[in-house]
């Protein structure tokens, strides 16, 4: 029975006579005209151009908030003091429009006139509590107003309903009070630790470092979780800005919360972090990078280390005779010291004479000459490579890179594999010091 | 007065028009289809395929055009009905939850119970206008001879690969406007739809249109039904967080 009133039925009604026809034509047609009229006024009410005829479709309805609100519209260039008066009318007609609130809040501030811009803004705040944009409006409005703590509760909530604003936010606070008193008033305790380390790279993108380093000191002495994505940047500049002993600081941070995973054996005086390849490398801060691998494959997790799990294994898949700076990491080190990097290695079928080395320079400055290891050709069994060097007056860090140089004697071109194991880099000097 | 009942689903019915309703075809052949019908029929499917390439009907012209369009379909089927001597009333279970909503936003709209009146008023006149199209869906497609079925499958099966041709030339050219001319925020559009979604709702109901005309074509229509039913379950499943993409009332979806 259910199923027999789902069916599509027909239903035939004779029409012939124009005591039925005609009611019928006028009926169907009295709501044809009706519908297509209002589809008319409302599509005109939204979307007409000019003020004259708006100002027409008001002689027939002047309490359509639409027509008031489109009329505010199109006067917003030609006449602010209209266009505003025109919003208010429409908010005054429907209360419960944010769009028309809204766009009295632009209007007022556009015509400066404050009072107003803030009374629509705080309107709009009681209409939607949950719309970020709105909380943004307010906190600047009581921030122009100098009412502080309304200002910075505002931008609090901002930030906890949307952390994208937070540049916005950080603009307009940093323009009163200073980078401690921001974190300690609006980061410290509502809002989530991925801002509160996006404040600390947005203090260090403007320039004040020291700010950074400072807030960067509480966000790290928080219990607070943060992804390394989100701190990589602020460590990437602090590296290239040649502020090595902060990003070490920085570094030991995110070893100490566990953001990024330190080597299972301590291995003590060793500077080269993942030193055996024992984990996937961060192609960040103080972690091995990858360089350009064009006819080359890298794999970080090979078998057969020499020590450990895994190793690195290079293999030149298509013979060619580039220079390659295959993997590198940056080092810090102490000026005026020497060091020694020492590595295990093999290789199968290298081609080239010019194979594989390790190298150090100064990463910032050459403060020293490069260093560069013996090359390995042919055929070899894991065998130690090393090298040592001298570090300059300037020298904070180091740039450890395994290198190949193009090759300038028969067979130039490089084929075959190499792998690389157990690098370490020890100050020889440092401990007489200590 | 009579009533015949025609089919379990109007649209496996309408594939198949000639094996369920023999004597609706016979009355068809004996009797030709007023002008005003297939007029309006003309009327009806150039909005429903032009809706979609008007940016999906979200700008002002488009719906207000899809409403006037709606209005004289409307005069066309009633004046063929009379030219016809009697009028033919589809009637289809969806006009229960369609009547329903509509009923409740006037009732809403006369007792002044909505936050915002005037955007309810709108809101309404764009449903009614929808209603309008299915409405005379229902019943210039239902009341449409074999050539008009035969003719339908293949527009929407034209259409519908056509436009999805189009989307994907557009989207691999790396155009960043629609027709390579209108700028769009975000920047996300798919085809002539602002909001990718829209495009996704359309195909979703184009799809299984084509589909029963594909496989209706060697009288497998039942597997085809499951076939369109498994795509629609699946396609509206993943669909369902992200809004309707019905080519007339987008507009309410997108302002």
């Amino acid at each position: 029975m259910i199923l027999r009133q789902l069916d599509v039925a027909r239903i035939e009604v004779s029409l012939r006579g124009r005591s039925r026809s005609l009611p019928f034509l006028l009926a169907v047609g009295a709501v044809s005209l009706f519908l297509a009229a209002q589809v008319w006024v409302v599509g005109i009410a939204s979307s007409f151009e000019r003020p004259s005829t708006g100002r027409l479709l008001l002689a027939l309805d002047s309490n359509d908030p639409q027509l008031q609100h489109r009329l505010g519209q199109v006067y917003k260039d030609i006449d602010p003091a209209e266009s505003v008066r025109c919003l208010r009318r429409a908010t005054e007609l429907s209360r419960y429009s944010r769009l028309y609130w809204s766009d009295l809040a632009s209007a007022c501030q556009l015509v400066g006139d404050t009072q107003c811009a803030d009374q629509a803004t705080e309107h709009l705040l009681k209409l939607c509590p949950m719309v970020p944009y709105y909380h943004q409006l307010a906190a600047e409005s009581y921030l122009r107003k100098n009412r502080l703590d309304e200002s910075l509760a505002q931008f609090r909530r901002l930030l906890v309903l949307d952390p994208t604003y937070a540049t916005d936010a950080w603009a307009a606070l940093g323009s009163v009070f200073d980078p401690d008193l921001i974190f300690q008033k609006v980061l410290a305790t509502s809002v989530d630790s991925g801002v509160q380390v996006g404040y600390v790279d947005f203090l260090s993108a403007e320039g004040d470092n020291d700010a950074a380093y400072r807030i960067w000191g509480f966000v790290a002495a928080n219990p607070g979780r943060f992804s390394l994505s989100s701190v990589q940047p602020y460590l990437e500049r602090l590296i290239s800005l040649g502020r090595i002993e902060e990003a070490a600081h920085v570094w030991q941070d995110l070893q100490r919360l566990a953001i990024v995973k330190g080597p299972d054996v301590e291995e003590k005086d060793n500077l080269v972090f993942n030193g055996d390849f024992e984990q996937a490398p961060l192609s960040a801060g103080f972690d091995w990078r990858t360089g350009p691998t064009n006819y080359l494959a890298l794999d970080f997790a090979a078998p057969g280390a020499y020590h450990g799990a895994h190793c690195l294994r290079v293999d030149f898949t298509v013979g060619s005779n580039n220079e390659y700076e295959l993997v590198n990491q940056i080092v810090p080190v102490h000026s005026n010291r020497t060091y020694s990097l020492k590595a295990y290695v093999r290789s199968q079928d290298i081609t080239s004479t010019s194979g594989p080395c390790l190298r150090v320079s100064d990463a910032q400055q050459r403060g020293f000459e490069d260093a560069i290891s013996e090359t390995t050709v042919g055929t070899t069994e894991w065998h130690p490579v090393s090298l040592s060097f001298s570090t300059g007056p300037e020298t904070e860090s180091v740039r450890l890179s395994l290198w190949r140089p193009r090759g300038r004697i028969f067979p130039m071109e490089i084929t075959g594999s190499f792998w690389l194991d157990a690098v370490t880099l020890e100050c020889k000097d440092c401990a007489v010091e200590k | 007065m009579t009533s015949v009942r025609i089919a379990p689903n109007l649209a496996v019915a309408s594939v198949e028009s000639i094996d369920v309703a023999p004597r609706r075809q016979s009355e068809l052949a004996a009797e030709p289809d007023p002008l005003a019908f297939s007029v309006a029929r003309v009327l009806l499917v150039a909005a429903l395929i032009g809706a979609p390439l008007a940016f999906g009907g979200v700008i002002t012209g488009a719906w207000v055009a899809l409403g006037i369009v709606a209005s004289l379909s409307l005069i066309l089927w009633a004046t063929g009905s009379v030219w016809q001597g009697r009028l033919e009333f589809v009637w289809s279970p969806l006009y229960i939850p369609l009547a329903t909503f509509l009923l409740l936003g006037l009732a809403q709209y006369w007792g002044r119970l909505p936050l915002d009146r005037f955007e309810t008023r709108q809101a309404l006149v764009l449903l009614g206008a929808d209603l309008s199209f299915f409405f005379l869906a229902v019943h210039l497609l239902a009341s449409a001879d074999s050539r008009t079925w035969r003719l339908f499958g293949p527009t929407v099966l034209l259409f519908a690969g056509s436009l999805g041709l189009f989307a994907i030339l557009q989207i691999v050219s790396g155009t960043a406007q629609i027709y390579g001319m209108v700028d769009t925020p975000g920047d996300v559009h798919f085809g002539p739809y602002v909001n990718p979604d829209h495009f996704a709702g359309l195909m979703e109901m184009l799809i299984p249109v084509a589909i029963l005309y594909i496989v209706g074509r060697h009288r497998r229509s039942s597997v085809a039904a499951l076939v369109s039913l498994a795509v629609i379950a699946t396609v509206a499943l993943d669909r369902a967080a992200c809004g309707d993409g019905h080519c007339g009332c987008p507009a309410r979806v997108e302002r």
